[in-house]
């Protein structure tokens, strides 16, 4: 799944430890989320919509499942 | 804006994990340093496989300290974990078959074949969650 998570934290002049903070994760998971290594689950997804002040299919795009390359 | 500093949640998980995981160790450490020096296995008599068996009670808190910890994390660490968990057993499973076969082979596998498996599993667990970005 893509993500304009990392646009809209740096529009703020926010760290990915800051946001992590904000949400109680990790910087980890913010570095995943942003580079497209983790897609959030629903609770977290909505929490970012919310910190961010948009709608939440503003934030994700969904992207075609790759079954040649599983992410496990 | 990218930078490697812990947020405050990461910090209070391994403060709250260092301090469930500190007491099992140490009485791990203390059970199995007892156990290998105070008993003579080769003499004992069949109470020794009880002593034996002292290092296990810190060793099943630790799988419990584990439970809690994954209960403790962020989403995405525990995913990470669990991904890691489910390879570092497979790891421990091939590793436990080729040590059967060499046994059968006719290696005595005895003193060390069940500390590979376990060490093995481990390492697979750790390799995999540090890559999958588990930091704790």
């Amino acid at each position: 799944m893509e993500n304009r998570i990392r646009e809209l934290r740096v529009a703020r002049s926010w760290s990915q430890a800051t946001l992590g903070d904000a949400l109680s994760v990790s910087r980890q998971t913010i570095n995943a989320i942003e580079n497209g290594r983790y897609d959030p689950s629903l609770p977290l997804a909505f929490k970012l919509a919310a910190l961010f002040d948009e709608p939440i299919e503003a934030l994700f795009t969904p992207a075609v499942v790759d079954i040649e390359h599983p992410s496990y | 804006m990218t930078n490697t500093s812990k947020t405050e949640f990461e910090r209070e998980v391994g403060r709250a994990h260092l301090r469930d995981f500190i007491p099992p160790m140490i009485g791990y450490a203390v059970a199995t340093l007892a156990v290998s020096l105070l008993i003579d296995f080769d003499t004992a008599g069949w109470w020794k496989y009880v002593v034996a068996l002292i290092p296990i009670p810190p060793a099943l808190l630790g799988v419990r300290v584990v439970s809690r910890h994954l209960g403790r994390i962020d989403e995405m660490q525990r995913a990470a974990h669990m991904a890691a968990m489910s390879v570092g057993f497979g790891v421990a499973m091939v590793v436990a078959q080729a040590i059967g076969f060499l046994s059968i082979a006719g290696l005595d596998t005895d003193r060390w074949g069940a500390w590979l498996i376990s060490s093995s599993g481990m390492v697979g667990w750790a390799f995999v969650a540090v890559r999958r970005g588990a930091t704790a």
